[in-house]
């Protein structure tokens, strides 16, 4: 079928790029934006503005928020659908497991709990059958902040980063994984393809055609960031591996569930509860005698997970976890307790090589870490990323616009729409949402859902305006919808500023005066995206139709 | 604060080495170079000089930080240090110029 | 490379294009099929070996995904179709089926 080892990569390579690359575009960009998730979710809740803050105390804090969380009203209705007979009154279901999270970046607490359901589940393999409940809390007061707010950061550009936000997320994860496969594939037949690997390293020509330059771009971008792209795609698909390759939960079940109980036995964690109430003692004692035994073992540092699991019953124990700020590996370090007597129960052993390797793997993806400078530069491997993906997209087209602009002028409109939505269209539907978040009043029910509104809307009416304005490409010409979103993206860009500026105070010199990053970060990066947007307008408006019409001479591609 | 002249230092390192590396492909020396350089090519200086410079960066980033980070913050430096060598190679290759002539600082070689 | 390609009319464009679909469908599905077995049957082999659960577990993710990697690829650039069907969901199917026999063995033995 295919004469050569090399052909059939080749197909691969294009064949694999073309269905997953938009995909594989929006996980990278907003991939990117994640790595700054925390300041964006700052930027977009002005609330939320004020200095990062520790684990607070339990006893004090804490134990207030528990009592008064309660269960998701929609988790409630999705578990009312598992189980026989009627539920409870949500608010009489009591809490039997609790965690608490913060991080180096967080400012504001996640809480969240498991609620005991007393009904038997319809399917009786149903087991772990709980209702769910979390909160975000200011730890300085212990109270909760407004609901109606969407950390977008967190809540909306990390989970679109692999879930694609799409419903059931599962589709999303399974989509997902696949571009992360079909990333790891077209990176491995890039380099079968590629003739002057070594060459042409350094190799960028951007006065040649459009077609060569692309090209060049494309190599470049995808060589000088290989490893990046490549343990991304890779780790990304080890954090979900229970989700891709479920064998724990399904094949191999048994020995599964062997194992909890045998490692329960051997912690002296206990699996179940035992049926008897029984108080909890000082947490904060706990939180104090884990962090004396990190400093004993030479590893000081802060708690970033809590958690206790049977609580109020006789077995309860209480865990605690380091944060992660000062290594790549993603290790808790945890110390567990009785939460009747605040006995130590286990620690947490170090761990083996191979748990070392992939908590090594997970965490150089997952970024708990406090190194600013490696932040950025992952933002320059993401940003990279984008940039080959969209080339190759654009290298594709050049090298048929002719034929297609000839043959079928529509098909090569609607592809040459979708690969300008899938670039500024798609920042511009950051920016719309931004905007909107800004924008929209503070005491909007479902300011949330309205927020995402915007976002999917902008995106739309992205891919719309650039089939319409694309007539230029039937005459080899640029589509007009390049500098016009282009311009777009200035403007809105400017505007969010301004926004932001206009409805919290906090102009751009106010927060580099006084050294508030998250919003002055955001704010600067988002003056950044308008110059450099305005920049390609400019330049495009510059290209008229005798610039472009070279593309479209016969092809001379990179074969040696 | 030393940690970040360590990191600094870093990127300039791992910047320097990919400039060498580059300077050591017969094209983009004749790109950077003057005609009357281009006759003689030290590729081989340019490659130890390279790598040298890389080690060097690798080395800052150890002293920065713990070595696994230092691994990944030393690979994450490589991909904007490439970039930045190719833009400047397809632009302003004149820039470079310095680089390339570092190698006519070393001993002996200066009266040629 | 791809400048000949007349040769392929031959054996006819929908054959051809059938043959295609299914090498496509064994990439994916095969693959997946034939790293569900391996990687079950390497956990169960390394717990029988007295390796712990989570730790053998983590082994067989750990070379699953560069294991789909590799089979993808191969499923390309293998000559024969059928070949590749035959090698993916049968050894696929096997090694499951091992995988699940050598499980029982090991929970009766406990």
């Amino acid at each position: 079928m295919f004469d050569t080892f090399r052909q059939a990569m080749a197909w691969v390579h294009t064949g694999f790029g073309l269905m997953l690359g938009y995909v594989l575009m929006v996980v990278f960009f907003f991939g990117t934006l994640s790595v700054f998730d925390r300041e964006i979710d700052r930027w977009a809740v002005p609330e939320t503005r004020f200095a990062v803050q520790p684990m607070p105390s339990f006893d004090q804090v804490l134990a207030p928020v528990f009592q008064r969380l309660r269960p998701d009203p929609d988790d409630v209705e999705r578990t009312a659908r598992r189980v026989a007979g009627e539920l409870p009154d949500a608010a009489s279901l009591p809490l039997v497991s609790l965690f608490a999270y913060t991080t180096h970046r967080d400012p504001v607490l996640l809480v969240g709990a498991e609620f005991g359901v007393p009904n038997a589940p319809l399917d009786p393999a149903d087991d772990h059958l709980h209702v769910h409940g979390r909160a975000q809390v200011d730890p300085r007061s212990g109270e909760f902040l407004p609901e109606n707010r969407l950390q977008i950061g967190t809540e909306f550009f990390y989970p679109m980063h692999y879930s694609l936000n799409a419903s059931p997320a599962i589709i999303g994860y399974w989509v997902v994984g696949l571009a992360a496969m079909s990333m790891l594939a077209a990176l491995v037949t890039g380099l079968v393809i590629h003739r002057r690997l070594l060459r042409e390293l350094f190799t960028f020509r951007p006065r040649k055609r459009t077609q060569r330059s692309t090209l060049d771009l494309h190599n470049l971008t995808g060589v000088v960031a290989l490893p990046f792209h490549f343990f991304f795609a890779l780790t990304g698909l080890l954090i979900f591996a229970a989700i891709y390759l479920p064998v724990h939960d399904s094949l191999l079940q048994p020995l599964d569930r062997q194992h909890e109980v045998m490692e329960a036995a051997r912690t002296g964690l206990p699996h179940e509860p035992a049926g008897v109430p029984a108080p909890l003692a000082s947490v904060d004692a706990m939180v104090a005698q884990a962090k004396a035994r990190w400093a004993q073992r030479g590893i000081p540092g802060e708690v970033g997970f809590l958690t206790i699991e049977h609580v109020g019953d006789r077995n309860g124990y209480v865990s605690v976890f380091r944060a992660g700020s000062d290594r790549v590996a993603l290790v808790g370090e945890g110390i567990h307790f009785r939460a009747s007597s605040g006995e130590i129960l286990h620690e947490d052993p170090a761990p083996s090589a191979v748990h070392a390797v992939s908590e090594f793997l997970t965490g150089l993806h997952l970024q708990h870490f406090r190194h600013w400078l490696l932040r950025w530069l992952y933002v320059v491997g993401g940003l990279v990323g984008c940039v080959c993906i969209a080339t190759g997209f654009i290298f594709f087209t050049e090298r048929r616009k002719r034929q297609w602009a000839l043959h079928s002028p529509q098909a090569l409109r609607w592809v040459d729409a979708f690969a300008v939505t899938a670039v500024t269209g798609m920042v511009l539907a950051v920016l719309g949402m931004l905007v909107a978040n800004r924008a929209l009043p503070a005491d909007l029910p479902a300011r949330a859902m309205w927020e995402e509104r915007v976002f999917w809307c902008t995106w739309l009416c992205t891919l719309l305006h650039a089939y319409v304005r694309s007539a230029a490409l039937i005459r080899g010409e640029v589509s007009a919808a390049w500098r016009e979103q282009c311009i777009g993206i200035a403007a809105l860009a400017v505007l969010a500023v301004a926004l932001n500026w206009m409805t919290t105070g906090d102009h751009l010199w106010h927060t580099v005066t006084t050294g508030y990053w998250p919003v002055a970060g955001v704010d600067a990066s988002l003056l950044t995206v308008a110059f450099i947007a305005f920049t390609a307008a400019v330049r495009l408006d510059g290209r008229g139709a005798g610039a472009t019409s070279t593309a479209v001479e016969p092809v001379e591609v990179s074969r040696g | 604060m030393a940690d970040a002249a360590w990191l600094w230092l870093a990127a300039v390192g791992s910047f320097s080495g990919t400039v060498w590396l580059a300077l050591a492909m017969p094209v983009h020396w004749a790109q950077v170079m003057s005609a009357a350089a281009t006759r003689r090519h030290p590729a081989l200086v340019l490659r130890c000089l390279g790598w040298l410079a890389l080690a060097a960066a690798l080395a800052a980033c150890l002293s920065a930080d713990a070595p696994t980070m230092a691994v990944l913050v030393w690979v994450m430096l490589l991909v904007p240090a490439a970039l930045l060598v190719a833009m400047v190679l397809a632009w302003r290759p004149a820039i470079l110029r310095c680089w390339g002539a570092a190698v006519y600082l070393r001993p002996g070689s200066s009266g040629r | 490379m791809a400048r000949k390609p007349l040769r392929h009319r031959q054996p006819g464009a929908l054959v051809r294009r059938s043959v295609l679909a299914a090498r496509v469908f064994a990439s994916l599905f095969g693959s997946y099929a034939f790293v569900w077995g391996a990687s079950s049957l390497l956990i169960v082999a390394q717990v029988a070996g007295g390796i712990a659960w989570d730790e053998a577990w983590m082994v067989g993710m750990l070379v699953a995904f560069p294991g789909f990697l590799a089979v993808f690829l191969w499923s390309y650039s293998a000559r024969s179709v059928l070949r590749v069907w035959v090698c993916l969901f049968g050894v696929g199917a096997a090694t499951t089926v091992l995988a699940a026999q050598w499980q029982l063995r090991l929970l009766a033995g406990v």
